[in-house]
């Protein structure tokens, strides 16, 4: 029995490439942000096809411009935004697993429909563990990633996965159509309301029911809306602990959505937020596509949210169709 | 201490106790997130105490909002009757204040409150600050307040550097950035103190609720305690 050296070598990083999880826990009370894939749709897909368990690192691919090289056989699968990837110069399908052999070369080009890609392993991408139990690169912080200094990745890098047998394959497995989204189709992002919101229901009925354009100024911290400014007052709001999916209304009276890398606390008025779940769809908008809301009781949110988390962290997995 | 809910996310309950800006409160909310983190336990997958309010996200496998809010509602009913004691030992920061290097600031900010450079150091270094909260960067900690002839308005146009340890002003509050990022406080100095440590535990220096003080230290002291420029 010979060590195997399993890595991915990196020969271009792309636009944009971090290696992400489900994001950190309990780190929040020190300043930390939480980050953590954008799209958890896409991701759970990849880990599944792959028999992986929830919560293993991918490569988030943001646009494409990706190119390594694998140094010993596997099982890879692309998901989430199909970004026209070539394995050794011949297309390859995404939303399904692939056989990968020594010396394989993955090249993404750019996605034509939807931002980012996932790119997840047979076991799991062994990137180093940081603070909040999790792998994932956050640039803004310095801290977490491949190198423990949140940097995206770049030629030269390496990154190790799981040892697994050469005859430990896996089964061919397909993400079923019906699990499939479409990147084309309208992005409706579903609202809850604050009850105790200071904003004045006439406000928040105009947020509900115009329409929005997503900006190109938007990151991994925040979607900025554009569209008929607002009418906000001022508040005097004292900052409070903000989390994922908060709409917030500035002054300039244009919505944020704050998102995974967004600061641990914030100070401008909420009139609600947005589920989990439409997060997941909103990773995939491309700047300048039109965004609306529509109104969702809390219950069905966490119904929705509980059967998310339930159907992917399953510990008997049920089998998915093999290809 | 009287409370409220609301739900401020899919699984998050924000949890308010007053309106305004006190360090006794900040003390007491933070020591009231250690003690619910006890209780919860795997429910709470994170905990984000700020200056009046407690959010929680939870695990939404274990719980929905209204059985966290039945959960918490004893919990909250009836909390010590006196806060723990929260003297904490004074955290003494060595700060390089230089209007040439450090504190590009200090100038500009000296001719505003209409007193001398000196006197501006004097009076941010003079007395004891609390910890109100942390939030925007790793580290970042909030404190006040700010002697009132110090408060000033954040600068016009944020700084997209700012060098990590630089000791900054805004409003009624004065903070250190921990590390390098964008910023939009008023510099004053620096200091050599790393406020963040991956590697240590906890990793923030401050927390909230601790006591601070910034001494002035010159130049030669500064470079020894391993502060660059």
């Amino acid at each position: 029995m010979n060590s195997l050296h399993r890595v991915l070598e990196v020969l271009e990083g792309g636009m944009l490439s971090l290696v992400e999880d489900g994001g950190r826990q309990h780190v929040a009370h020190l300043g930390l942000t939480q980050g953590g894939v954008m799209d958890r749709h896409a991701w759970a897909w990849g880990n599944r096809l792959l028999g992986n368990h929830w919560g293993e690192a991918a490569i988030e691919i943001t646009i494409g411009g990706f190119k390594g090289c694998f140094s010993q056989a596997t099982q890879i699968a692309l998901t989430g935004a199909d970004l026209n990837a070539r394995l050794n110069g011949q297309p390859v399908a995404t939303w399904e697993t692939l056989t990968i052999k020594a010396g394989d070369l993955l090249e993404t080009g750019y996605a034509a429909q939807g931002l980012r890609g996932y790119l997840c392993v047979r076991g799991g991408w062994k990137t180093p563990v940081g603070l909040g139990n999790s792998r994932s690169a956050i640039v803004r912080e310095q801290l977490g990633g491949q190198d423990g200094l949140g940097s995206p990745l770049k030629a030269g890098d390496q990154l190790s996965y799981a040892c697994t047998r050469d005859t430990d394959q896996g089964r061919p497995c397909s993400v079923p159509a019906a699990f499939r989204p479409d990147y084309q189709a309208p992005l409706i992002l579903d609202f809850c309301d604050n009850p105790a919101s200071p904003l004045p229901e006439q406000l928040i009925e105009t947020l509900l029911a115009q329409r929005w354009t997503l900006s190109s100024r938007s990151n991994r911290m925040a979607a900025l809306l554009d569209g008929q400014p607002l009418q906000v007052e001022r508040y005097p709001l004292v900052s409070s602990g903000v989390a994922a999916g908060t709409v917030q209304l500035p002054p300039s009276g244009q919505p944020i959505i704050l998102l995974n890398e967004r600061q641990s606390i914030g100070g401008y008025p909420q009139p609600g937020f947005v589920t989990l779940r439409s997060l997941d769809r909103l990773a995939q908008g491309r700047p300048g596509e039109v965004i609306q809301f529509r109104r969702l009781s809390l219950a069905e949110a966490q119904q929705q949210e509980r059967a998310f988390l339930s159907f992917f962290q399953r510990q008997d997995q049920a089998p998915i169709r093999a290809i | 201490m009287h409370w409220s809910a609301e739900p401020a996310g899919v699984n998050a309950i924000l949890l308010r106790f007053g309106e305004r800006m006190d360090p006794a409160l900040s003390a007491c909310i933070h020591q009231l997130g250690q003690r619910l983190r006890a209780c919860l336990g795997d429910s709470l997958l994170n905990i984000t105490p700020a200056y009046t309010t407690l959010l929680l996200e939870y695990d939404l496998r274990l719980e929905d909002y209204d059985s966290l809010l039945a959960r918490l509602t004893p919990l909250l009913n009836h909390q010590p009757e006196s806060a723990p004691e929260t003297r904490s030992e004074v955290i003494h920061i060595p700060v390089f204040y230089d209007p040439h290097t450090t504190g590009p600031d200090l100038t500009a900010l000296a001719e505003r409150c209409q007193c001398s450079v000196e006197q501006l150091i004097h009076l941010h270094s003079s007395r004891e600050y609390r910890v109100y909260a942390l939030g925007f960067a790793p580290g970042f900690a909030y404190m006040g307040e700010l002697d009132s002839r110090l408060i000033s308005a954040r600068r016009e146009t944020p700084r997209s550097r700012v060098p990590a340890g630089s000791v900054a002003i805004a409003d009624n509050q004065t903070a250190i950035y921990p590390i390098e990022s964008p910023g939009g406080w008023h510099l004053l100095g620096r200091t050599p103190m790393k406020l963040f440590n991956v590697d240590a535990d906890p990793p923030a220096l401050l927390q909230p609720g601790q006591a601070v003080r910034f001494h002035a230290v010159d130049r030669d002291t500064y470079l020894s305690l391993g502060g660059t420029l």
